[in-house]
């Protein structure tokens, strides 16, 4: 008789999810699916508002990442008003995004992530959280959150705060940095490169041999990210590159404004998640992973000294790209150390407190793609106006989305090492949580809806017939 | 140092009062504020630092402008979206090994609906408000009212 086993919900992560196992008639694992069981439709709703609205209105997808959004959307409309931005505003803009992936990353590992694999898989719940990570470890714990602070310090002093910040504007940006910020951000550059060192030596020490990075399955699949023109990591600009598990360049440098030609979406009745593909590979083969280990993967190089160093260690402890994804967390350190870098860097720049910081113009191409990388992925925004610059449609494809071929891939080869023949192994639960956590999806962003994000998992049988429901709420 | 925050949300007509108030504080050595739509756990680390805090909030259930003293209590769990002002100084207990001395001045509100705009009773009320702060701030022992 098959089974079905479904958790739900899922803690510790954005949004709202439930997954469901289905067993064969052994009671093995046949299949897994991630259902993301909330809808919002920002794509219907912006349609008829301005482009001047869009960076304020599409940055409410989400609170965890509205500066994804602003960028995105500003990038967006820039190319529909077909002006360069001045310089201070790239350099503005660049450091809000370095900003925003210091603190969406240290949530992400100090918060969310790290009790996992810091505490023990399966240790108590009920400590096995920040609380318990703070009880453990007080001082590193508090050096996290130091460490997210700076990067939301940043986004509120350009922005004026540091949700929702109103501040990227088609052709610019709307305020300057002052003399009185830079100092601020300089003083506390070398605390936050301190901690991310520290934090990365900890992890290292800890899951150096790639045995011990195994735990949340290792599987094959393409990387995507965008890259500078020599192959650097990139962030904010460049061209989208596709990698093989191997390495091997699959797409070198593709446009980010014709991304519809190498990247569409598929839809299933059971979630309200898109499945981004590769277009030449066909759904759903054409599965590529984006975010930290996407992007860690697709580059050549860092471009600053200290990340580089990371890299090449990474891939020497790795053999060469890896699949596995626990090293979303390895590579997620790693990024936060080139983001510090490359703060330090912006910063040294004099053009950065220019006041002449947006161009001005009016409505000159009636469609315009905006893409750069959020801390979970690639984003992409793309508007059709009218001559007015009224929206007439829009898409978007956005970070988590593109994870999720993958991220119900990790679900059912978790589910598959801890399922035999009907009986669930202790500590599946949390390797399942663990898999999709590693992923730090954001579903409110990916289905541009709002809710919390518990985990349920239901076992349901050959019949349809729910048999066992796995659920806990520790959030 | 002395820290000030305002909680609440200024799209949400009286429920932003507490950041009003703060906002419009003059700058003074010792002092730090900060404006926040919730209490969470990001606030441990400024909170961690501080000799004492005071937090500035609206509340539907109060007449009268009220500050009362307040200690960490309970609820260490999750990290949900908003906490209590007790469980935040227990928070920071456990993060910092210390939780400063800490108020609450709870300003009456009337409306918390979608909305930039305070309530004339609210609006009437703000400059008292606003010299409760300049109290905590002047008095290193304030007592419960």
């Amino acid at each position: 008789m098959e089974r079905q086993i479904h958790i739900e919900p899922v803690t510790r992560i954005e949004g709202h999810g439930k997954i469901t196992v289905f067993l064969d008639a052994k009671g093995d694992v046949r299949d897994a699916q991630f259902h993301v069981t909330e809808l919002r439709g920002f794509e219907q709703f912006c349609v008829g508002r301005t482009l001047w609205e869009m960076p304020g209105l599409t940055a409410r997808i989400c609170g965890i990442c509205p500066v994804s959004h602003i960028l995105a959307s500003a990038k967006a409309c820039d190319a529909i008003l077909a002006v360069q931005i001045p310089p201070a505003a790239t350099l503005l803009r660049r450091l809000m995004n370095a900003g925003q992936l210091v603190q969406s990353h240290a949530l992400s590992y100090f918060y969310l992530s790290a009790p996992d694999f810091l505490l023990g898989w399966d240790s108590d719940p009920a400590t096995r959280n920040v609380i318990g990570l703070v009880a453990a470890d007080p001082v590193l714990a508090r050096k996290g959150i130091r460490l997210r602070a700076f990067g939301q310090e940043i986004i509120d002093r350009l922005g004026g705060k540091r949700i929702h910040p109103g501040w990227a504007v088609p052709g610019g940006v709307n305020q300057a940095l002052p003399e009185t910020d830079r100092a601020w951000m300089l003083e506390r550059l070398p605390e936050a490169l301190a901690t991310t060192q520290e934090a990365l030596a900890l992890f290292k020490s800890t899951f150096g041999d790639v045995e011990d990075r195994d735990v949340l399955t290792d599987f094959p699949s393409m990387y995507m990210g965008l890259v500078r023109p020599d192959g650097a990591w990139e962030h904010y600009a460049g061209v989208l590159r596709i990698v093989d598990s191997k390495g091997k360049v699959v797409e070198p440098g593709y446009d980010p404004a014709r991304y519809y030609e190498i990247i569409q979406e598929a839809s299933e009745p059971w979630t309200y998640l898109k499945f981004p593909h590769y277009v030449p590979k066909g759904y759903p083969k054409g599965m590529y992973r984006v975010g930290p280990l996407g992007r860690v993967n697709a580059c050549d190089h860092f471009a600053t000294p200290l990340a580089q160093a990371e890299l090449e260690e990474f891939r020497e402890r790795s053999g060469g790209r890896s699949g596995r994804v626990f090293d979303y967390h390895y590579a997620r350190l790693i990024e936060i150390l080139a983001s510090v870098e490359e703060i330090g860097e912006l910063l040294a720049d004099d053009r950065i407190t220019s006041t002449e910081i947006r161009a001005q113009a009016g409505i000159n191409v009636r469609e315009g793609v905006g893409v750069h990388e959020a801390p979970r992925g690639t984003l992409i925004h793309h508007y059709w106006v009218d001559g007015n610059g009224v929206i007439e449609k829009l898409n978007l494809i956005v970070s988590t989305g593109h994870n999720n071929l993958a991220m119900n891939r990790a679900v059912r080869e978790i589910a598959k090492t801890y399922i035999k023949k009907g009986k669930v192994s202790e500590g599946m639960l949390n390797r399942i949580e663990g898999g999709i956590r590693a992923y730090d999806p954001c579903l409110s962003c990916s289905v541009h809806a709002v809710g919390k994000m518990p985990l349920a998992v239901e076992i349901v049988d050959a019949q349809g017939d729910v048999v066992t429901t796995l659920a806990r709420d520790d959030r | 140092m002395d820290l000030v925050v305002g909680v609440g949300n200024e799209l949400r007509s009286d429920d932003g009062v507490g950041a009003r108030i703060v906002r419009a504080l003059p700058a003074q050595p010792g002092v730090e504020t900060d404006v926040v739509h919730q209490l969470t756990f990001d606030l441990t680390d400024a909170v961690g630092r501080a000799r004492r805090v005071l937090f500035v909030d609206a509340h539907a259930e109060e007449t009268h402008l009220r500050l009362s003293r307040v200690s960490p209590h309970g609820a260490v769990q999750g990290i949900g979206h908003a906490l209590a002002p007790e469980a935040l100084l227990a928070w920071t207990s456990a993060a910092c090994g210390r939780a400063p001395d800490a108020w609450v001045l709870s300003v009456p509100a009337q409306s918390f609906d979608i909305g930039e705009e305070l309530s004339p009773d609210v609006v009437r009320g703000l400059p008292a408000a606003e010299q409760a702060v300049l109290d905590w701030l002047r008095d290193p022992e304030p007592s419960d009212e």
